[in-house]
């Protein structure tokens, strides 16, 4: 992994945050802001620069990750990686497809391959 | 005349009565010309009259004609006598009565005919005479005679009957029907009329004839049988009809396109208040134009009474509207029904609107119970991830990689677990997961978290999809993970590029048949799997034998291969569905 790059986790289950920032951090990663809900989500790409946005589809405030994701679209033009758990679901395809994101991946996420999706989009 | 000895002299009259000349009679003897059966009673008279005890005689006898026919005469005789008082002859007159003899014969024959016939008659017959007033008027009746019909249902004999007043006989004053009888002799005109006689408890239909003046008949005919008979049918037409009324369905009588006949239910569920305002009109009236399969309701139910009256009962759902327009769902019913000549059809109308919405219901409680279960499905997923994700954590904050892999391991197989769970709400039945997609998700998952050894292992699959319980899944997974674990660890110690081959396969039984290959350095010489210190063979078989009830079998040509095979629950050997 390309080392030094911010990324904004959006992830609302503490542990795999957790986990997964400190997997992120061990893998070179500069800066890595995790937050739980779609609305801090917004507010953090808002006020601070990130290379990707590594966001999960359902979080815990009212607003989902797509939701999120095409609110940030709308004023800064940063990839972003999905994580969901139905990544066979229609309605979700949909609505994932017009904004275009880097990668979509399958939740339990396989940290390798969450590697290589960050890697592919830093490149 | 003729002499005491029998010798006759006749008149011409006397010769064209027998057919005989006046010479023939000369020559013959009155006994030849009298019946043999009335010649005693002619030689009787004859010696009344010889000994004088009678002066002259009358009788009626037999002469018997020169064709052989006798004829009947009214005979008159004197002796004559002379100065003397000596007989001289018989001076006889006699008249043919054969005509009137033979009509009298006829009456009598009549007469027995008639009588037995009065006798014999099932009806009863008795023969009353008026009884008048002094102003009159008709106060009541005698009974002049009956016949054995009577006398049988009287319970006694006509002696106790003849003469005796009706209101007494019939213990009533007036007597029964006076009026009625009254009226016949005046207007001399027949009546009919049924009668019910309390003291015998039957009924009887009766007609009374005037047969001479103030004298009448009543023939009378017991209808109890038939009143009864008559009584049922009545009691059972109102009970078909409370049925009919009662029903919860609606029941309609149809000829050629039209209701005839409707129960009280039909105008309810049709929203009529009256008879009027049904019957008479075809089905197409109390239907929107068109049914919900698009096709017009007048072709379509003169289809369907075309094929009833054909003789095939029709069943079928149909939208109805009321007399107001409103829709009525209902299931209908058609039989034909032939009654005299004439072909019906009979309608019987269900309201399924309830059963519909129920129906619904029930659709949308299941669909319910389902999000419910899938939403469980996935709470377990993602609660078995985060376990995962907090070994994980623990691992790396411990430092030790002898620990981390041990970890490690844990959570691949925790994964492996949370995997099943993510295919069960994943897939259609909610109750099982295909184990070709399984099995080919989870190798891709546990060379995922085995990238970081360093050692690149391609995976070669030969998959038949396998539905299988949660049961079956979830061992199955633990086995692959100790499987890709042994690769990892074990079969490939110099590293380079390793390729395990896993092909799945039913057998013809319905057991399941895995067999997972690689081509690594083997297994040692004279391995013995079940002499396995290790807990990854422990566990390897345990799962198979003892969860899976399953065998379990080692092979080592070029690398290590394992096979495993293990019979599937009862009620899924069946496989795909």
């Amino acid at each position: 992994m390309k080392p030094g790059l911010a990324i904004l986790l959006v992830e609302d289950e503490a542990i795999i945050a957790m986990d997964l920032r400190f997997r992120l951090i061990s893998a070179g990663c500069g800066r890595c802001r995790v937050v739980s809900t779609g609305e801090a989500a917004v507010a953090s790409a808002e006020t601070e620069p990130f290379d990707m946005i590594v966001m999960d589809n359902h979080l815990a405030g009212a607003m989902d990750g797509i939701e999120a994701a095409a609110r940030i679209r709308d004023f800064k033009d940063i990839p972003v990686i999905f994580m969901t758990g139905y990544p066979q679901d229609e309605v979700y395809l949909a609505k994932t497809r017009p904004l275009r994101p880097a990668a979509c991946l399958d939740k339990p996420v396989i940290f390798e391959d969450l590697i290589a999706a960050i890697d592919s989009v830093a490149s | 005349m003729s002499s005491p000895s029998g010798e006759i002299q006749a008149n011409p009259a006397f010769c064209d009565m027998l057919g005989y000349t006046a010479g023939d009679l000369r020559r013959l003897n009155l006994r030849d010309i009298t019946h043999p059966e009335d010649w005693a009673e002619t030689a009787r008279i004859m010696n009344e009259l010889l000994a004088g005890r009678v002066p002259s005689a009358r009788s009626v006898g037999r002469f018997l004609r020169k064709d052989g026919k006798s004829i009947w005469a009214d005979v008159s005789t004197v002796l004559r006598r002379d100065d003397k008082g000596r007989p001289l002859h018989f001076f006889t007159t006699i008249y043919d009565i054969t005509d009137r003899i033979e009509a009298e014969e006829a009456l009598m024959a009549s007469e027995r005919r008639f009588h037995v016939l009065f006798e014999a008659m099932k009806e009863i017959v008795v023969l009353h005479e008026e009884v008048r007033d002094a102003a009159g008027r008709m106060v009541d009746y005698r009974i002049v005679d009956c016949n054995r019909a009577f006398e049988e249902i009287a319970g006694m004999s006509r002696d106790r009957v003849r003469n005796r007043l009706a209101s007494d006989f019939y213990g009533s004053d007036p007597p029964p029907y006076l009026d009625r009888y009254a009226e016949v002799l005046e207007r001399e005109r027949p009546a009919f009329f049924e009668a019910f006689s309390a003291p015998m408890g039957r009924h009887f239909s009766v007609s009374a004839f005037v047969f001479s003046p103030g004298r009448f008949a009543t023939v009378s005919t017991d209808i109890t049988e038939r009143k009864k008979m008559e009584n049922r049918l009545r009691e059972d037409e109102a009970k078909y009809r409370t049925l009919f009324e009662s029903a919860d369905d609606a029941i309609q009588l149809m000829r050629g396109d039209v209701f005839i006949d409707c129960n009280e239910r039909s105008l309810r569920m049709f929203g009529c208040s009256g008879k009027e305002e049904f019957i008479g009109r075809p089905p197409w009236e109390f239907s929107p134009p068109v049914q919900p399969d698009g096709r017009a309701s007048k072709d379509k139910a003169r289809d369907l009474i075309a094929a009833a009256k054909a003789g095939a009962p029709q069943r079928f759902t149909w939208r109805h509207c009321r007399l107001d327009g409103s829709p009525l769902e209902a299931e209908v019913s058609l039989n034909s029904l032939t009654l005299g000549n004439e072909v019906y059809l009979q309608a019987i109308v269900r309201d399924i609107g309830d059963r519909k919405t129920h129906e619904e219901e029930i659709q949308r409680a299941l669909k319910e119970k389902e999000t419910l279960i899938r939403e469980v499905y996935h709470r377990t997923k993602n609660n078995m991830n985060v376990i995962g994700a907090m070994l994980s954590l623990r691992a790396r904050a411990l430092g030790d990689p002898r620990i981390a892999d041990i970890f490690h391991e844990i959570v691949d197989r925790i994964w492996g677990m949370a995997l099943v769970h993510k295919k069960l709400y994943e897939s259609g039945d909610l109750h099982r997961i295909d184990l070709r997609e399984y099995i080919s998700d989870l190798a891709g998952q546990l060379t995922g978290s085995h990238k970081a050894t360093g050692i690149p292992v391609s995976v070669k699959l030969d998959l038949e999809e396998i539905p299988v319980p949660i049961d079956a899944a979830i061992p199955c997974g633990m086995i692959l993970n100790e499987l890709f674990s042994n690769v990892f660890k074990h079969a490939f110690p110099g590293g380079g590029a390793g390729e395990v081959r896993i092909r799945l396969a039913r057998a013809g039984d319905g057991a399941v048949e895995l067999d997972f290959r690689d081509n690594g350095i083997g297994l040692p010489p004279g391995f013995d799997f079940r002499n396995q210190t290790s807990l990854g063979f422990q566990t390897l078989v345990m799962l198979v034998e003892h969860q899976l009830l399953g065998e379990i079998a080692f092979g080592a040509d070029r690398g290590c291969a394992c096979r495993i095979r293990f019979p599937l629950p009862r009620g899924h050997e069946g496989g795909h569905e």
